[in-house]
């Protein structure tokens, strides 16, 4: 499995599969003959907005900075992770909701670097089922989570709260899919939560492909079955799960099915949703 | 010039440093100066380049992106020069923490990150990375009666017994807006840290420059759900070892700097008198009275 090394935006708006994508990457690169640890997670990777081991790296105490400053020094650091990974054989993940934005100081949010330093693998999932999703995940009414896939001003965490990660700079959804699929500085690799349900092997399969990971069939439908629903449900269940938010009343890993929004969501809230996003939503197959 | 002692040093500084009590007579022979200079893009033969910062002997460069560049010389001397966009205001608070703590480690001091308050002329040091509510801890145990001596960064020197001591280190309380609501300190609340940041400098209820404390034990704040009650856990020395060098200040910059075989000798000193406790809390303010009650019991039984 020698799959060359460079740094690989694992890149997507808040509850649209990251994390599911994150686990079958982890399954698919594992040697053992069991399902990871959804807690422990053993994928080679760093962390753009953490701040402990951003101070660590840096030595610059981040709560003292501005939002402009802060993300001109994660700017930095992406730099300095895409830097590292080349000096990799193996790739190494950097998990991010950042819209690929450009900061005002002309520096692209994620770091200036050559084309061939990275990728991306790119989830996007219907914006309906990602309201109903982000506002089971955070504790929002409906009504808040459908405003701020609106936002273009929108930051995770709000930029006002200090906590242990830096802001991510998320636009609304439809900058963060057209942003990201129309940037011309990393190759893109766009993967449809919903195709990703329906065809998982093959679907999953393309974009190891992408990544250039030489694996054979039999351990992409392995890794498939690893990351099953089921099985993260009853991880989750018996040992809780550590991305799930405090105070959280859900479970992180739900009914993870398409268009369950139609159960939910009022005619009111999709219709704000389709006004504000039927373009790019027409553009990936949800309209 | 504006004279005040930071951390048991006398400083001469030309920028006016907020936060930091101000000294009413000049020092003859400060142990450090700051000033503005220009600074050269790079180092001579640096042992370590960072993404912000270089590292050459008794040298160290660290530039805050967007804010300023900052010299640091043989524990002795802090130069300053300002982004173009940038004022002093802006620059200073990085000065009061990365480069007074690379003067510190340029000294060969032991300092923790981490704010420290005394109970009966014993002092109690509360350590953790950023945003683990060390100064929102501290500001709460000084009201319920304990003294403040530093805040966020504490220095920890040897008497001639090798009995760990803090001194407390001349400068304000830093805490967030909410946590100075949740602890009704706005009668006490002054200056903010910066412009855009929610932060605010709050004078502490008494501030005794030159108190000198024995240090009788650190707190490594963890986080814990919220439904938890606070916990605490007495740590054995081998596990306590590890933990304690974690939580050196600027722990990499010492490391880069060839201080880890003194720093591993300066905190098996320190374990040799003092007790280290895991307290494993609620997030933000639930629960904040059971905590401060928790480590109050735990000072007291130390007694």
């Amino acid at each position: 499995m020698p799959p060359g090394g460079g740094a690989v935006w694992l890149a997507s708006f808040p509850k649209s599969g990251n994390t599911w994508l994150r686990l079958l990457l982890a399954n698919v690169l594992s040697n053992q003959d069991k399902p990871v640890n959804i807690n422990s997670i053993p994928l080679k990777g760093r962390s753009l907005v953490r701040r402990t081991y951003i101070e660590d790296v840096t030595l610059i105490d981040t709560d003292l900075l501005t939002l402009d400053e802060a993300l001109l020094l994660r700017s930095r650091m992406a730099a300095v992770i895409i830097a590292e990974a080349s000096e990799d054989e193996n790739p190494l993940f950097v998990k991010t909701h950042d819209a690929y934005c450009t900061l005002p100081e002309c520096e692209p949010l994620l770091g200036r670097h050559n084309r061939s330093a990275a990728k991306a693998l790119y989830i996007v999932r219907d914006p309906r089922d990602v309201v109903v999703s982000l506002a089971s995940h955070m504790s929002y009414p409906i009504d808040e989570a459908v405003r701020r896939l609106c936002m273009d001003d929108h930051f995770i965490p709000d930029v006002h709260v200090v906590t242990t990660h830096l802001p991510q700079h998320l636009q609304s959804w439809s900058r963060h899919v057209t942003g990201w699929n129309d940037q011309t500085d990393v190759p893109v690799h766009v993967i449809r939560y919903e195709d990703l349900r329906d065809e998982p092997v093959s679907v999953f399969g393309a974009a190891v492909a992408f990544l250039g990971l030489e694996v054979p069939r039999t351990k992409i439908e392995q890794a498939v079955r690893f990351s099953d629903f089921a099985e993260l449900q009853a991880q989750e269940a018996q040992n809780d799960f550590r991305e799930r938010p405090p105070g959280a009343t859900a479970p992180f890993f739900r009914k993870g099915r398409a268009s369950g929004w139609v159960d939910v969501l009022t005619k009111q809230q999709s219709a704000q949703i389709v006004a504000t996003h039927g373009d790019a939503m027409k553009r990936f197959g949800y309209l | 010039m504006f004279y005040c002692r930071i951390c048991g040093l006398s400083v001469a500084s030309q920028l006016a440093l907020p936060g930091v009590v101000e000294a009413h007579d000049p020092h003859d022979a400060p142990d450090v100066v700051v000033r503005y200079g220009d600074i050269p893009s790079s180092l001579d033969r640096p042992s370590y380049v960072g993404p912000t910062w270089q590292v050459s002997g008794q040298r160290f460069l660290f530039e805050v992106p967007g804010v300023a560049r900052f010299l640091v010389d043989d524990g002795r001397a802090i130069t300053v020069e300002l982004n173009e966009t940038s004022t002093k205001e802006d620059a200073a608070p990085f000065l009061l923490g990365t480069g007074i703590g690379a003067i510190l480690h340029q000294r060969g001091e032991l300092l923790l990150h981490g704010s420290a308050v005394a109970l009966n002329n014993r002092a109690v040091i509360l350590s953790g990375p950023t945003g683990a509510g060390k100064s929102t801890v501290a500001a709460a145990l000084c009201k319920a009666g304990f003294q403040f001596l530093s805040d966020d960064v504490s220095v920890i020197r040897f008497d001639s017994d090798d009995h760990p001591v803090v001194t407390s280190d001349g400068r304000q309380h830093k805490l967030w807006f909410d946590s100075i609501q949740h602890l009704s300190l706005a009668d006490r609340q002054r200056n903010v840290v910066r412009k855009k940041i929610h932060k605010f400098y709050v004078d502490p209820p008494q501030n005794d420059a030159a108190a000198l404390l024995p240090v009788a034990a650190v707190f490594l704040l963890d986080k814990v759900t919220p439904p938890d009650p606070p916990s605490i856990t007495k740590l054995s020395l081998v596990n306590a070892a590890p933990l304690l060098r974690e939580n050196v200040f600027k722990s990499s910059l010492a490391e880069h700097m060839g201080r880890s075989g003194a720093l591993f000798g300066q905190i098996a000193s320190l374990l040799r008198h003092s007790t280290v406790f895991r307290l494993e809390r609620a997030r933000g303010f639930d629960r904040i009275n059971e905590t401060i009650e928790t480590i109050k019991a735990s000072v007291e039984e130390l007694s």
